[in-house]
């Protein structure tokens, strides 16, 4: 997948690649596989983007799949002015925006105050563009680390349990465990903008 | 850590009070860097989970987004069909709307067939046996039965709630929102969206008014018991105008046309499965393989170092024990009047799950002095019920069926349902974790001969077992009960495992069929 502009600056594209060209208007014609491939290719970050901003994961990936819903209904009047990442994020912004007015207490960052700042931090910590290659060197990241740290993410991020109930199951104290993680996510972001620096190199 | 670092980590899991929001909100105004650290941490939150995700579970993720879609698709494409059918009434009046009508259903009713509503995913499948293959990740639709003889399976009704389904079990879904529940145990639990959901039994209607609720129903019996954990639920009963209302610790019996009031049985349910087993467990290991006075040797791992080997008994006396054959070589017998086993090993401590699993044979002339117990562990303090637990023979008819599989803590008790007194050897296997909360649910599984085996009693209160300052190790053999005249076991106990987590079906298959621990 092709990205492109400073991973800090531009954040609209005009570029879009030979194969994303293919599969959209193959999808705008109607092709399901076609379509099929492209969420495929944007799942991932899509969800990772509700997540961020909403303690409900369930309703989080809903959202993911709203968008997808939303962008073949829309699918003939996308243009090609920009990716499909940025017209798919355009999209999802507007579904989070009218999920959080419904259901303001859902919000991560509770208040809308929080909220906007929550936004605007995600934003400049590393540019929209990546979040694909921030995939990547996430995973990179993550086989750095101990078996036991990853044994650690897995419960809170695979099994979906909350600290309290690690905290229950493990022994470990509620605040100790949410530093740990605080730590963990640290260590790992870090180890993505390195990642992405050298490639850049 | 800077309180605005320690701030950001308690917020991600939605733990600042508004104050200390505001707080927040203040610094991050402030501090660029610190701001900078919030999007980091934020965003790696949401990163995490699908990335960390395995194959399967993504597979499933991108075939109901696909799903979706093609539904979407397909319905504009049936809108598309509706008006231009509408042109073709214009013309041809009469006639030809009839057509349409009955294109227009049958093509509503394609498209219902081909793209049924889901209104539930399989979370969790524990142990499952005698109905449809059933994974984790597959979708219910409208109209999909779930039967199963035995076992547990988590469903997650999307925003609206979870259900744990117990076997044997006949729950058909009829829409996001209502389900036939026909026979089994369920355990509802109902999120905001979830309000009003409808369970039909064969006594009635039970809506949900914002709750978390258990039903079962005995197909045998053609009794319905409904009982409220928290919040309210209204009981409709059949052919009968006037609801129940039912609040939290209450609980209704339907018999024939009889609605009575009972008791809340908060322990009646699963409200919870047992966390799925991370790498390789800790465990040690008696194969009670012959041994002479200085005792038999354990096999362990991951478990601090130390002489865990078994030293065998008669009253004070130390003894060389008798052994018999087992399913794996030889086997230890007991005798039920003054042999037992003590380990310095002293067993998995507080509500860590666990699992233990052995053989055991028990004899057809078991007398119900000689069922304490097989595996015991915990300091005996009247003062901490859930300070010891054993794992037994049920030899009190008030509390279950005799001689069947009984996990005892003080004051509490889950009983089996396969009567062991048989002189043949059983494969045993009790999994306990820890209950997502302690005032109500089961969290043990009893396994028989590799299967899950339903629960006849169920009085299960908290287990916090002591060990730090037990004056004693495991014991095989021998009551924990220190208060009791029921002293010791009579029968015989064979390849002997202690995990420090709990096991899958799968994993004690593999320790019954093969005697091989996960590795």
């Amino acid at each position: 997948m092709t990205f492109c502009g400073n991973p800090r600056g531009s954040r609209h594209c005009s570029y879009v690649d030979e194969k994303d060209e293919l599969r959209t208007s193959s999808a705008a014609l109607g092709d399901p596989d076609a379509f099929a491939t492209i969420v495929r290719d944007n799942q991932r970050w899509l969800r990772g983007y509700f997540r961020a901003r909403l303690p409900d994961w369930a309703a989080a990936d809903d959202l993911a799949q709203d968008v997808f819903v939303t962008a073949i209904l829309k699918m003939r009047s996308f243009r090609g002015e920009s990716s499909v990442e940025t017209w798919l994020l355009g999209i999802a912004r507007n579904h989070l925006r009218n999920h959080l007015r419904k259901h303001r207490e859902q919000a991560l960052g509770g208040s809308e105050e929080i909220q906007t700042l929550l936004e605007r931090s995600c934003d400049e910590w590393l540019g929209e563009e990546r979040v694909n290659e921030s995939f990547e060197a996430l995973a990179t990241c993550m086989e750095r680390l101990p078996d036991m740290a990853r044994e650690l993410l897995d419960l809170r991020y695979v099994h979906g349990k909350s600290v309290r109930e690690i905290s229950r199951e493990t022994g470990k104290g509620y605040s100790a465990l949410t530093m740990r993680f605080h730590r963990l996510r640290e260590l790992l972001a870090e180890c993505i903008t390195n990642e992405l620096e050298r490639g850049k190199a | 850590m800077s309180d605005g670092e320690q701030r950001i980590a308690r917020l991600i899991e939605k733990d600042l009070s508004p104050g200390e929001t505001a707080e927040l909100e203040r610094l991050l105004e402030a501090d660029p860097a610190l701001r900078a650290r919030l999007g980091a941490q934020v965003a790696l939150h949401g990163m995490l989970g699908p990335l960390a995700e395995d194959e399967s579970a993504r597979e499933g993720v991108i075939r109901r987004y696909v799903e979706a879609i093609r539904r979407a698709d397909e319905d504009t494409f049936e809108q598309e069909v509706r008006r231009k059918l509408r042109k073709v009434v214009s013309r041809r009046r009469i006639l030809l709307a009839a057509a349409a009508a009955v294109l227009l259903l049958a093509a509503g009713v394609l498209t219902w067939m081909r793209f049924p509503e889901p209104v539930a995913t399989v979370h969790r499948v524990e142990s499952v046996t005698g109905g449809d293959a059933l994974a984790a990740r597959d979708t219910l639709t409208r109209g999909n039965r779930l039967k199963f003889r035995g076992g547990l399976v988590e469903l997650d009704l999307h925003s609206r709630g979870r259900m744990i389904v117990e076997g044997p079990a006949d729950l058909e879904f009829t829409g996001p929102m209502s389900a036939v529940l026909r026979k089994g145990r369920v355990l509802l639990r109902v999120t905001p969206d979830g309000r009003g959901f409808r369970l039909e039994t064969p006594r009635g209607t039970l809506v949900d008014l914002g709750t978390e609720f258990g039903v079962l129903v005995d197909e045998r019996t053609g009794e319905v018991e409904t009982h409220v954990l928290e919040g309210e639920v209204k009981a409709i009963p059949r052919g009968q105008p006037q609801p129940i209302l039912l609040r939290r610790d209450e609980a209704l019996q339907q018999t024939g046309d009889h609605n009575v009031r009972i008791p809340t049985a908060r322990d009646s349910f699963y409200a919870s499965l047992p966390p799925a087993r991370h790498g390789l467990p800790a465990m040690i290991h008696w194969d009670m393989e012959a041994s002479g006075p200085s005792g038999l040797p354990a096999r362990s791992r991951g478990i601090e170092e130390g002489n865990h080997g078994l030293r065998f008994f008669a009253g004070d006396r130390r003894i060389s024990p008798r052994t018999v054959d087992g399913p794996f070589g030889r086997a230890v017998g007991f005798d039920g009047r003054r042999i037992f086993a003590e380990s310095e090993f002293k067993g998995i401590d507080g509500n860590s799950p666990r699992t233990v699993a052995f053989w055991a044979r028990v004899p057809s002339d078991f007398d119900k002095n000689q069922g304490f117990a097989m595996v015991s562990w915990g300091e005996w303090d009247p003062g901490n019920p859930g300070g010891v637990w054993q794992i037994s023979i049920n030899p009190f008819s008030g509390d279950g069926p005799v001689g069947r599989l009984r996990i005892g803590v003080h004051g509490g008790m889950a009983v089996g349902s396969t009567d062991l007194r048989d002189d043949r050897w059983h494969h045993i296997a009790v999994v306990l974790y820890p209950a997502e909360n302690p005032e109500f649910g089961q969290h043990v599984l009893l396994h028989v001969d590799g299967q899950l085996e339903p629960v006849s009693k169920r009085l299960l209160g908290e287990i916090d077992t002591s060990t730090k300052d037990a004056s004693h190790g495991v014991w095989l053999g021998r009551n924990i009960n220190i208060d009791s005249d029921n002293w010791f076991f009579r029968g015989a106990l064979d390849e002997v495992y202690i995990f420090d987590a709990a096991l899958s079906q799968e994993d004690i298959r593999a320790l019954m069929e093969r005697n091989e621990p996960p590795r």
